[in-house]
């Protein structure tokens, strides 16, 4: 099931989740290693694109769960060994569910917790009601997030509202296509930056370490053509309303970038299209991009960003987002210095306390990397 | 007549804290006796030393015991911990009346299966409670009797809890042969006994702010809307103010309570603080203000916003907006920090009027809103606040009386 040279799987959780999987899987083709988990049988007849697992059946009769959280989250805990052994390969696995319904909200937390414990990456992409469903729907994706939140590496929200905004115009099954096709190309980002040759190509460790622990991240997309592609490719990138015209780009800690164009990208093309985002980003920013160039996009480019909120280096991250970084604390090698930044003090022997992805335990100053 | 007298205990991070009340009839609640101990052996709001957490309660109940002249058999126990959860289920029933009308026995069944929703294993369910129906496309219906329809949907919120971690307590007080008559959420009691008729319509979030736990409830229309605890509280404060500086916990403890501050003062920035010459060696003789007010800030800043998250849309909803408890709700300016992180006002909270405390007691209102709150809870139990859940409150309240028998009485 796992592609065994690149180590990642996407994985759609409950019916929303499973279709943009689905949808990726058709706009990228057959590179990319994808599985569906939903409980509600009709939807997954319904997926010809990718294997679908039907989860939680002998508790749900094979009829979704309903919008109800608990049949979700218990569906996921009925059938978790089944889904773990599917993803058994997997290094990073990326998942996308869509919020506000059971399945989606549910059996994320769950399968996002199985797999942190077997020490896997996990970037999880999930996407929040429209405003005009009503607040049912979105005070229950307002309930499940902070669970998610809790056990992924890398959670990434998109509004609906914020997607569908730019395509207001549209007729709705074009505006539908067109949605379909920017989440396709934010959950294929790693595929292309990984797998697809380019100019530059990033290595699997390299994302490995930007994704663990990176916390929240927000995702943009855009795709541009004409003379002065390059620089206009920015300007529309960070106007995105999916990056929330420009915030997320200029407080972002760390950005993974990919330029994804055809044969006709040229040197100064890139060189500007860097140049213009050191100008939107924070001086600081940390930068992983790969340029990808695929005939399919001759004329045009196309930049899928992910815009991280936090970002540590790597040397404090692993010493902080560890589960040992107690132990390394109290070691015999440890410095004085060591023992006052990294020690949890009151809390070394009793369960961590997660929240945004971090060790909540270790003093907030220490993570923010906040002077004192 | 026979006076009944309820007792309530919170077995906090920092402080044990036994309540003995007296019932009145107008549902108000006398205290008559006051327990409080300093808390050892436990983290968090669990029990990680049981010998320890023993003795704390010990004393805190012979206190109770002596002030009240009673002997205290049964109590009321407050849990909180990053263990508490609340999960939003919806639960659906078609409409079974003649013309598809709803009847109560629609209405009951419903709750009957809101009631069944098992939790995980090894967790238990404290509370069910009802938000609101939906009929069909009829949402927020509040008394959908009589109406035709389909379907019927109950929102509820439940409240579990890690069945282990209960039972640590329980055994605690079984050891010193007192019976644990319920189990109720800490915040849920505190928001008994702080928040007013008029807040709850209006919309209100309570934050109790714990020695080693921050439980928050949101309460719009009176119906509880979002419950949850984090593992964070004023101990984490304390903690990071001695990872900071090197210096020990109880130190650490003492900076906290004398020069603490939520909010980085300017004007005191470049003032420095004397350490005790019992520092440990090597770490700094003075620290400034502003460092000090730099690592409580953080601390406070990011519990605020995590709360925030967990609350979500109805943090703005909260028209009276937000109410502070705990022992930290007393740090200063966190009130000011607080409004700034939610977008709301916010206030320290206030015990009602309802509990009569003993004259010439001394004590911080907030530090005691959760087993005040416990005692006027079970005082008021024929008239919970929570309207919409009535029936799934009194229904826990008949399970606890099930189970544990009717309240501690004393002639």
């Amino acid at each position: 099931m796992t592609n065994g040279n690149s180590g990642l799987m996407l994985v759609g959780i409950g019916s929303g989740g499973c279709r943009l999987a689905a949808a990726a899987c058709r706009c990228y083709g057959d590179g990319i290693t994808a599985i569906g988990f939903d409980t509600d049988e009709d939807v997954i007849r319904d997926i010809d694109d990718m294997p679908c697992r039907l989860i939680g059946s002998a508790r749900l009769n094979r009829h979704g769960a309903g919008g109800v959280h608990a049949s979700g989250r218990l569906a996921a805990h009925d059938d978790l060994p089944g889904m773990l052994e599917e993803l058994r390969a997997a290094r990073i696995v990326v998942i996308v569910a869509c919020l506000g319904g059971g399945t989606g909200g549910g059996a994320t937390p769950v399968i996002l917790e199985a797999l942190k414990a077997q020490n896997k990456t996990t970037l999880c992409f999930v996407t929040l009601p429209f405003s005009f469903e009503g607040s049912s729907r979105r005070q229950t994706a307002d309930r499940d997030r902070p669970f998610i939140e809790a056990v992924a590496d890398t959670l990434v929200e998109v509004e609906l509202d914020d997607l569908y905004r730019p395509l207001e115009s549209h007729v709705l099954s074009e505006a539908t296509q067109q949605a379909e096709q920017i989440m396709a190309d934010g959950l294929c980002l790693l595929w292309r930056l990984l797998q697809t040759p380019g100019f530059i190509r990033l290595e699997l460790d390299r994302v490995l370490n930007m994704l663990m622990r990176a916390g929240k991240a927000r995702f943009g997309h855009v795709v541009v053509t004409g003379e002065t592609r390059a620089a206009s490719a920015v300007k529309a990138l960070a106007g995105s309303p999916l990056l929330h015209q420009s915030e997320a780009f200029s407080t972002a800690r760390a950005l993974m970038m990919g330029i994804l164009a055809g044969p006709d990208l040229r040197f100064d093309e890139i060189a500007t299209l860097m140049n213009g985002l050191k100008d939107v980003c924070r001086k600081d920013v940390q930068i992983e991009m790969g340029v990808v160039t695929d005939p399919g996009f001759n004329g045009r480019i196309a930049l899928v960003a992910l815009a991280f909120e936090t970002w540590v280096p790597i040397d404090q991250r692993m010493r902080i987002a560890c589960p040992d970084s107690e132990d390394l604390a109290g070691s015999k090698n440890a410095t004085p210095e060591d023992k006052l930044r990294f020690g949890k003090g009151l809390f070394g022997n009793v369960p961590k306390t997660c929240g945004r992805g971090e060790d909540l335990d270790i003093p907030t100053f220490q993570r923010k990397l906040i002077r004192l | 007549m026979s006076k009944t007298i309820i007792v309530a205990l919170e077995i906090g991070t920092t402080n044990t804290v036994a309540l003995v009340g007296e019932a009145l009839d107008s549902g108000r609640v006398r205290v008559t006796g006051i327990g409080s101990a300093k808390t050892t052996g436990v983290r968090k709001g669990l029990i990680v030393d049981v010998q320890q957490a023993h003795a704390s309660v010990e004393t805190a109940i012979r206190q109770a015991e002596k002030s009240a002249d009673i002997a205290i058999g049964e109590t009321l126990l407050a849990v909180s911990g990053a263990h508490v959860i609340a999960n939003r289920c919806e639960n659906r029933h078609p409409v079974l009346g003649a013309g598809g009308k709803v009847t109560h026995e629609d209405v009951d069944e419903l709750r009957r299966l809101a009631q069944q929703i098992p939790p995980e294993p090894g967790r238990i369910v404290l509370h069910t409670i009802s938000q609101s129906y939906r009929l069909d496309e009829l949402d927020n219906v509040p008394n959908p009797i009589n109406i035709r329809g389909k379907q019927l949907t109950l929102s509820t919120i439940a409240i579990s809890a890690k069945q282990e971690r209960i039972d640590d307590a329980v055994n605690v007080l079984k050891g010193l042969a007192i019976d644990t008559r319920a189990t109720v959420f800490s915040v849920l009691a505190a928001a008994t006994a702080v928040l007013s008729e008029e807040q709850r319509l209006h919309g209100v979030v309570l934050i109790d702010f714990g020695g080693g736990t921050t439980n928050f409830i949101a309460v719009n229309r009176n119906v509880v809307v979002a419950a949850g605890s984090l593992g964070v509280g004023g101990d984490h404060v304390t903690n990071d103010i001695a990872q900071a500086f090197g210096i020990p916990l109880k130190i650490a403890e003492e900076l906290k309570m004398s020069d603490g501050c939520a909010i980085i003062q300017e004007q005191q920035a470049d003032r420095l603080i004397k350490m005790p010459i019992s520092m440990v060696p090597g770490a700094a003789q003075y620290i400034s203000t502003k460092s000090l007010h730099t690592v409580i800030e953080a601390r406070m800043r990011e519990t605020l916003e995590l709360v925030r998250d967990q609350i979500g849309v109805e943090m703005r909803q909260s028209g009276a907006g937000v109410v502070c408890t705990g022992g930290g709700a007393y740090l200063p300016r966190l009130n000011e920090l607080a409004g700034r992180v939610l977008g709301v006002p916010v206030q320290t909270g206030k015990l009602l009027a309802d509990i009569e405390w003993p004259l010439n007691c001394n004590i911080k209102p907030a530090a005691f809103a959760t087993t005040g709150g416990l005692l006027l809870r079970s005082a008021q139990k024929q008239n919970d606040f929570f309207v919409e859940q009535r029936e799934s409150i009194l229904g826990i309240f008949k399970n606890s009386f099930a189970r544990f028998g009717r309240i501690f009485g004393h002639d």
